[in-house]
């Protein structure tokens, strides 16, 4: 199967030697238990299979949300707290972009609009009462419901979004069931519902402008693919890497007349660079951000997580604990540096294959998903959040390639794993439910966590090195896919 | 005709992001809904001598104020404050993020409350520069680290205590002040471990001013409760003897646990020490507790506690509250001196707070 240069797509069902992908039909054939899924997703007439993924992905996700906090909802807690102490936005605990706070200040003066009261303060007056007479010894920015419920709200449409466009991707290049199969994937994900549902982790946003960026891109859009990769990268950096191969498919994409190839491109350029330059350069949040940046070691440390040196934060190891001081601003720019230059080579080992016109999609997903890991492997710490980065890929190119679906369980599996037993596990993520509800107690919670612990010291390394391994498998897989037939030309 | 749709949709989506974070950028540019409490204060004499003050107060959300009275001598202003922080150096009982962030959450406070605060970042370089020259009057040398680098201090050098004996006014909170010295590595590389200097404490704290070691202190003492200083978190390796301090002529300022402290003011040659024998774990808690002292000057010397007066307010109500404060008579005799009344917010975070001074003839 491949996409012609006109953009006309020349189906061909089967195998697609000439691309030098395997391209195989997705079932569970391979994937024992999942038969009665594969027939529900396979024989379900359309508006009820579409009604019972969103219905039952979103009410997981509602159910979990106001009681759930931690990671970046505790984040944007105290940086809302602080702008509606009037304040700034930027707190020592906030490094990134403006975008989303940008979002968070729209979604929540609506939000105060619609139940009548304030909601730029993460914590209410009553909230901050509690804390005023208890003794804990608390030392995070605890959200209320109200706006755990603001923070995470947008996420879950836009984890739908994601999962629309996985949908939409598989089906333009293979058939209806396969794009079911990647709808499922990316909305029922455990790890991607874990993510936005519970710790309200903002990774989907700029994931599903990732993958906005490609189908753009893919279907010859220049200047709405730039587009959304500049927004992304005003909300989290790592779209920024994904400019050259949205720029390469733009290419290769354009017809054989020079000029003809050269428009999107460029088009895709100015639509980055308006959207960057329009966030970026004109009013305070921004320039508070660069003054975050540019000041130095901007965030201090973090708890280890996900990543190539999780195993040095284990007990009983010895604390070699480098990795976990986030990044001063020299060594993020050096670093990026080093994803920008990976990214670069994706982009034209990208190019490189012959026949040099014309999409193969397969290879497309292969590069997505070796520019997120360009990103991934530049980073010092690798928290699961930043899983989401990847996860689309995975779960567009399992969809169409059996061998990436057991990277892809394994992937989510120890991601979630990781998510459960390390970082402080319940009782960094249940917090709200101890404080808002009466069914948990501190005392009886503490006792719980001591309990806990063993089991997580156990589990913790399991999901990291299980987590690790699929992700080189998917590396090398993805490379070879991309580099196997045509070579350099 | 169905793709172009949805690749149509898509560019709608993409564009309706983009409009959307454009003009939430717009709203959280603009000012924000912000708690505010209103607060005017006078100040005036009469007979006693005593010092009436009337505070009118108004409040957007409910809230708890504790409405309260010092006297000092002398009128000196509000301090600027030289913080120390490098991070190539490392940090004891405390840590990277809030050693870095303590000074972000100083400025927002007083900003919040309207008030200017100069906080000046040195790193070791500056730091033993700073040292190296007299103690100026009106600034105070904040560290957060719990570990002084070794430009300034190790196993054969101290250029902190003369510094302090000639007239300086030092700031500590973290692991005991003396206790470890750190070497500089390049950022790339493992953070070095802080290092222990044996009988270090001992240089800057004699063996009676210290006390058994505790994490949690229960009760706030008399300044900490007038001035909201609600930072109960104490050391394990060790307290401060609250009344071997205050035999000194200095000042228990923080939370107390059967005679010891985790916060006082300790006179040491013509400077201060403002020993917090206590962590670096909770900047909210920890920032309003330190501005509270420095605003109102009880950092830099002693202060009266003319009276105090909790009050809850209802937010839309506008209570005018009457307080009377009996002058002592240091106070009332001496040519130099200054009354104020402080009004701050005891809810959790505690953002604003209002002093209003006058002189005593």
């Amino acid at each position: 199967m491949a996409l012609a240069p006109d953009g006309h797509s020349v189906l061909r069902k089967g195998s697609d030697r000439t691309a030098g992908t395997e391209w195989t039909r997705t079932g569970s054939r391979r994937v024992p238990g999942l038969a009665r899924l594969d027939r529900w997703i396979t024989r379900t007439p359309r508006r009820r299979f579409w009604i019972t993924v969103v219905t039952v992905g979103l009410a997981i996700r509602l159910l979990l949300a106001p009681w759930t906090g931690g990671g970046d909802l505790a984040t944007y807690a105290e940086s809302a707290t602080s702008l509606g102490l009037g304040g700034g936005p930027y707190t020592y605990l906030i490094i990134y972009p403006p975008g989303f706070i940008d979002l968070l200040a729209l979604t929540g003066r609506i939000a105060g609009a619609w139940i009548g009261t304030p909601i730029l303060v993460g914590s209410d007056p009553g909230l901050l009462r509690f804390f005023a007479t208890s003794s804990l010894q608390w030392t995070g920015s605890l959200a209320t419901p109200t706006f755990a419920l603001v923070e995470k709200l947008p996420l879950f449409l836009l984890d739908l979004g994601a999962a629309g466009l996985a949908y939409l991707l598989v089906r333009e290049f293979a058939d209806e069931r396969s794009a079911r199969w990647a709808l499922v994937g990316l909305f029922w994900n455990p790890l991607v519902l874990f993510l936005s549902a519970v710790p309200g982790e903002f990774d989907i946003l700029p994931a599903f402008l990732v993958l906005a960026a490609v189908y753009l891109a893919l279907n010859g859009r220049g200047l709405s693919s730039g587009a959304a990769l500049g927004l992304g990268t005003a909300i989290k950096l790592f779209p920024l890497f994904f400019f050259p191969l949205v720029l390469a498919i733009l290419w290769r994409r354009g017809g054989p007349i020079p000029s003809r190839r050269a428009i999107p491109v460029a088009t895709s350029l100015a639509g980055g660079a308006a959207v960057l330059a329009w966030v970026f350069l004109p009013l305070s949040t921004t320039q508070s951000y660069l003054g975050s940046f540019l000041t130095g070691p901007t965030v201090g440390e973090s708890h280890g997580g996900f990543g190539l040196w999780s195993w040095a934060q284990l007990p009983h190891l010895t604390p070699v604990n480098w990795w976990l001081f986030w990044h001063t601003a020299p060594i993020t720019a050096g670093m990026e540096t080093v994803a920008v230059g990976l990214a670069l080579v994706v982009a034209l080992l990208y190019l490189a294959h012959r026949p040099r016109l014309g999409i193969d999609p397969v290879r497309t997903f292969h590069a997505a998903t070796l520019t997120g890991l360009a990103a991934l492997l530049t980073m010092n710490v690798v928290e699961p959040q930043y899983l989401v980065w990847v996860v689309p890929w995975l779960v567009v190119t399992a969809a169409v390639t059996a061998r990436f679906r057991w990277p892809l369980v394994a992937v989510t599996a120890a991601g979630l794993g990781f998510l459960l037993f390390g970082l402080g596990g319940p009782l960094y993520w249940l917090e709200p439910v101890v404080v808002f509800t009466p069914y948990l107690s501190w005392g009886a919670f503490t006792q719980n966590l001591a309990v806990w612990a063993p089991t997580a010291a156990l589990v913790a390394p399991i999901c990291f090195v299980v987590g690790a391994l699929a992700l080189a498998f998917v590396g090398v897989r993805a490379v070879r896919e991309l580099t196997r037939v045509g070579g350099i030309a | 005709m169905t793709r172009l749709r949805w690749v149509r949709r898509v560019e709608l989506a993409v564009l309706a992001l983009v409009v959307a974070v454009i003009v939430g950028q717009v709203i959280a540019s603009s000012a924000p809904f912000a708690p505010s409490i209103g607060i005017e204060q006078s100040l005036g004499l009469v007979p006693g001598p005593t010092v009436r003050a009337v505070t009118r107060i108004s409040s957007n959300f409910p809230a708890q104020l504790q409405l309260t009275g010092l006297g000092l001598l002398g009128s000196a202003g509000v301090p600027s404050i030289d913080y120390y922080f490098d991070a190539r150096y490392p940090v004891e009982n405390s840590s990277m993020a809030n050693w870095y962030g303590l000074p972000q959450h100083l400025e927002s406070l007083a900003s919040a409350r309207h008030q200017p605060l100069t906080i000046d970042r040195i790193d070791a370089s500056a730091l033993a520069g700073l040292l190296a020259r007299p103690p100026s009057a009106g600034s105070i040398l904040l560290f957060a680290s719990g570990v002084l680098p070794s430009t300034v201090y190790s196993a054969t050098q101290n250029r902190l205590l003369p510094w302090i004996r000639a007239g300086g006014v030092v700031v500590w909170v973290g692991a005991p002040i003396g206790a470890y010295t750190g070497e500089p590595v390049d950022p790339l590389r493992s953070p070095a471990q802080a290092q222990a200097v044996p009988g270090g404490e001992a240089q800057f704290l004699n063996a009676t001013w210290r006390a058994p070691g505790a994490t949690l202190l229960p009760t706030p003492g008399p300044i900490a409760t007038a001035l909201n200083v609600a930072y109960p978190y104490g050391l394990s390796a060790g307290l401060l003897n609250g009344s071997a301090i205050v035999r000194l002529g200095g000042e228990i300022l923080g939370y107390e646990a059967a005679g010891a402290t985790n916060l006082a003011r300790i006179p040491i040659g013509h400077g201060e020490l403002v020993d917090g024998a206590a962590p670096v774990v909770d900047l909210p808690r920890l920032a309003p507790a330190l501005l509270n002292l420095i605003e109102t000057r009880a950092i830099l010397g002693p202060v009266d506690l003319l009276g105090t007066l909790a009050v809850p307010i209802l937010p839309g109500s506008q209570p005018t509250v009457t307080q009377d404060w009996a002058l002592p008579a240091p106070l009332a005799q001496s040519q130099d001196a200054t009354v104020c009344a402080w009004a701050v917010e005891t809810d959790y975070l505690a953002p604003l707070a209002a002093l209003t001074c006058a002189p005593i003839y």
